[in-house]
């Protein structure tokens, strides 16, 4: 392939991906509109979170439940109650 | 840049005028969901407003500068976007743009879409490196300087990627 071909590719690839894009106009409002709004750098993260809960309380409710499960896991099998109350009360009882 | 850090609005239209357009495509190219592309838009040139202070023309070139912001934005908003879709909360990939138009429209539509898949398919460094020669029209040292790699290693990313999109989309464009 020569250069020419390369640049074609481009060219058409350039245009593909945004036939509209040329236009700044609105673009530029946008961000001189929001410099000119209060300054809020570092509350977007809490902002997001606030907005959408879910995501974190589903990192929240996953990690409970990997906890329960772990500890169902490595739980000793067939506890009684018997056993149960003799490992509380100690051996002496 | 030094306007920039100075508070100078005229220079950030100026700065928007330039490189906007570039940067709009370069990031519709590289998100997952491509139309938070002009969101990520503005939030890279608040960021650039908010940094300008800080940037030394001695270490890069103000393109290179501005889409190595984009790029790491991009790659935070599509860690965010997968996160969110593997927990259903984002099935939908990219709304269908169903309004009636001209063939001329259907056409471009269908172009865009058709492109999307394919670069779609590229790995994550060959697509970044063939964006910022066709969008932004770096050389491989400022793309190199983009990435963090070598100038060699755009070359070959570059080679790479074009021979892969042009695989996918022989016979559809044009």
């Amino acid at each position: 392939m020569t250069r020419t071909d390369d640049d074609a590719l481009e060219a058409r690839l350039a245009q593909a991906l945004g036939p509209d894009a040329d236009d700044t106009a609105p673009l530029s409002r946008a961000v001189l509109n929001r410099l000119a709004g209060p300054a809020l750098p570092g509350r977007a993260s809490l902002a997001e979170v606030l907005a959408e809960p879910l995501p974190a309380a589903g990192l929240m409710l996953g990690l409970l439940l990997l906890a329960g499960g772990l500890g169902y896991a490595f739980s000793p099998l067939e506890l009684d109650e018997v056993s149960a109350l003799t490992q509380l009360l100690g051996p002496g009882f | 840049m030094a306007a920039l850090a100075a508070g100078d609005r005229q220079a950030m239209a100026r700065l928007i005028h330039r490189h906007g357009p570039g940067l709009r495509r370069f990031l519709a190219g590289t998100l997952a969901a491509p139309h938070e592309a002009e969101d990520l838009a503005q939030e890279t040139f608040l960021r650039v407003w908010a940094a300008a202070a800080r940037y030394d023309p001695d270490k890069a070139a103000p393109a290179t500068w501005i889409y190595r912001i984009a790029l790491r934005l991009a790659i935070d908003r599509n860690r965010r976007t997968g996160f969110r879709r593997f927990l259903g909360l984002d099935a939908v990939p990219e709304p269908e743009d169903d309004r009636p138009g001209t063939e001329a429209d259907l056409a471009a539509r269908q172009e865009l879409a058709l492109t999307r898949r394919a670069l779609a398919t590229l790995p994550d460094r060959q697509r970044r490196a063939l964006l910022l020669r066709a969008v932004a029209g770096m050389t491989n040292g400022d793309i190199a300087a983009t990435l963090g790699i070598s100038a060699g290693a755009v070359e070959q990313l570059l080679v790479r990627a074009r021979a892969a999109l042009r695989a996918k989309t022989i016979g559809e464009w044009g």
